[in-house]
């Protein structure tokens, strides 16, 4: 059996495997226990493959490539890879706790959200991320998926890329734009205000306009969380289907 | 013909592919004109192999790496590619060109009489700047932090994908660093791999010379000196000298006829 995998942040790790984030919890309990299908889930089902998930909430663009690069041996023939980039000011920090006379050595997750100071100084962090929104960093992204496409055409698997972030993909010229790889690309687009009641993104307003709602819609907003909810990933799931057997989709 | 593809910092890039760098410019003087081969040219030569030289000195690893990334589509079956890893604290920040001052430099726009700055990538490292591109306190937290562990267990992710990628083009790949503690910190019996080019003659123990660091005591050893040595100090410079580029030379050529038979 062929498998998909599925690298990127919580957009891609869904409400299943991430069993501490305290809005997921809730919908659980919203839900009776249980909780519906992530999309990759879904589209591993349409497509009759093996599902091997490694999104990661929180991961940064760097924490997100390096993902791939530990799985990459995985990879075969006719498997299909999906990569979704995430906010550009995300970045990693090596941090360690000192835990029963043990120091644990860890990769501390920092974006724009302020800090308590303990890892990195709040200046540091807020230098940082400031950089970091620097579009020259949008370079090195297009620096993993040469390699990336690289391994796709001498293995053999089919890579697509999507971005919950406009800058990344969507505001690119056409020729650039408008390439097989990247997946739905054909129908984001990026005009008007993008913010949608909290997630931010051509890409998630698509979503929406085909019918997916998030979590704090489906729950009338008693679990306060702009993740995507059932409708969301059975609508993603379902375009990206679509795409993916569509071979003609920005041949 | 086949290509020898060099990537790493100013060890990889060398002197005849520097033009600003000012020890370069004394050192050709001293040698009324003429700078030698470096080990690249050489080796390149020794292979009957093009040469495809990217790297750049203050390069860091994840640098380095990216440029490998923007490369590896020129990688052919046959082909041998070579990466020295640099200084663990060195990375790099998105910066514009600013006068000695921290004024913003500006060249002309597409809109006469109005300028614009230039972005470039600021390479940065542990050593103390003027402050007018980074925050000191920034820049020497980044520093610190990347010398941890974690960062070089990245550098092995890095290695890890770029042996994938070879073995699938057929082509060869090796490793060595300037940085003492990427590579020969390694245990034994992850050091002895064919990957790690002169691994062979790194002896941890009892052989290093704190100064030059293990991979260039290898080279001292064997007669191969810097341009500080190579001048009588007179140029002071620890890159390495004529006879250092020549036995770095041969020492790749060997290693790799060996591991190809």
């Amino acid at each position: 059996m062929d498998n998909i995998f599925g690298f990127g942040d919580s957009y891609t790790q869904g409400h299943k495997l991430d069993l501490s984030y305290p809005s997921y919890k809730l919908w659980r309990e919203y839900l009776n226990d249980e909780l519906p299908d992530v999309w990759i889930e879904l589209l591993g089902n349409k497509l009759n493959m093996g599902v091997h998930n490694y999104g990661m909430g929180g991961a940064s663009n760097v924490e997100i490539f390096h993902t791939f690069c530990k799985h990459v041996n995985e990879i075969k023939k006719d498997d299909i890879v999906i990569i979704n980039w995430t906010f550009m000011y995300r970045f990693r920090w090596a941090s360690y706790d000192q835990r029963d006379g043990f120091t644990n050595k860890f990769w501390m997750r920092l974006s724009s959200n302020p800090e308590n100071g303990k890892y990195i100084s709040e200046s540091t962090r807020e230098e940082i991320v400031l950089n970091r929104e620097h579009p020259y960093y949008l370079n090195e992204i297009e620096d993993y998926e040469i390699l990336i496409d690289k391994f796709a055409s001498l293995i053999g698997f089919e890579v697509y890329y999507w971005s919950s972030i406009p800058e990344l993909i969507y505001t690119s010229p056409n020729d650039k734009k408008l390439v097989r790889k990247y997946i739905l690309s054909d129908i984001v687009t990026f005009e008007g205000n993008h913010i949608l009641n909290g997630i931010g993104g051509p890409f998630f307003k698509t979503i929406k306009n085909y019918g997916g709602k998030t979590i704090l819609e489906e729950t009338n907003g008693f679990v306060p969380d702009n993740h995507l909810g059932a409708s969301g990933h059975r609508v993603q799931s379902e375009l990206f289907y679509d795409y993916i057997i569509d071979k003609n989709r920005n041949k | 013909m086949n290509t020898l593809h060099l990537f790493g910092d100013s060890f990889t890039q060398g002197h005849n592919m520097d033009f600003h760098y000012p020890n370069y410019k004394n050192w050709g003087e001293h040698r009324g004109g003429n700078l030698p081969e470096t080990w690249g040219e050489i080796l390149s030569n020794k292979l009957n192999m093009l040469m495809n030289n990217k790297a750049v000195a203050g390069m860091g690893n994840h640098e380095i790496f990216l440029t490998i990334c923007q490369y590896s589509d020129m990688f052919k079956k046959g082909d041998i590619v070579i990466i020295n890893w640099a200084f663990m604290e060195r990375f790099r920040w998105a910066s514009v060109h600013k006068n000695n001052d921290g004024i913003i430099e500006l060249i002309e726009s597409d809109v006469k009489g109005v300028g614009r700055p230039q972005p470039y990538w600021k390479r940065l490292s542990s050593k103390i700047e003027d402050g007018h591109h980074i925050n000191e306190n920034t820049r020497n937290d980044i520093a610190l932090n990347r010398t941890d562990k974690l960062y070089i267990d990245e550098i092995y992710n890095y290695e890890k994908i770029i042996e994938v990628l070879c073995k699938n083009i057929e082509c060869d790949v090796y490793f060595w660093s300037s940085d003492g503690n990427i590579i020969y910190t390694l245990p034994e019996d992850k050091l002895k791999n064919k990957k790690y080019i002169l691994h062979d003659f790194i002896d941890i123990e009892s052989h290093l010379n704190v100064n030059l660091g293990y991979f260039f005591t290898v080279i001292r050893k064997r007669g191969g000196m810097d341009i500080a040595n190579e001048t009588n100090f007179k140029v002071q410079d620890t890159h390495l000298g004529e006879t250092g580029h020549k036995v770095q030379a041969e020492l790749f050529y060997d290693y790799i006829m060996l591991n190809n038979i």
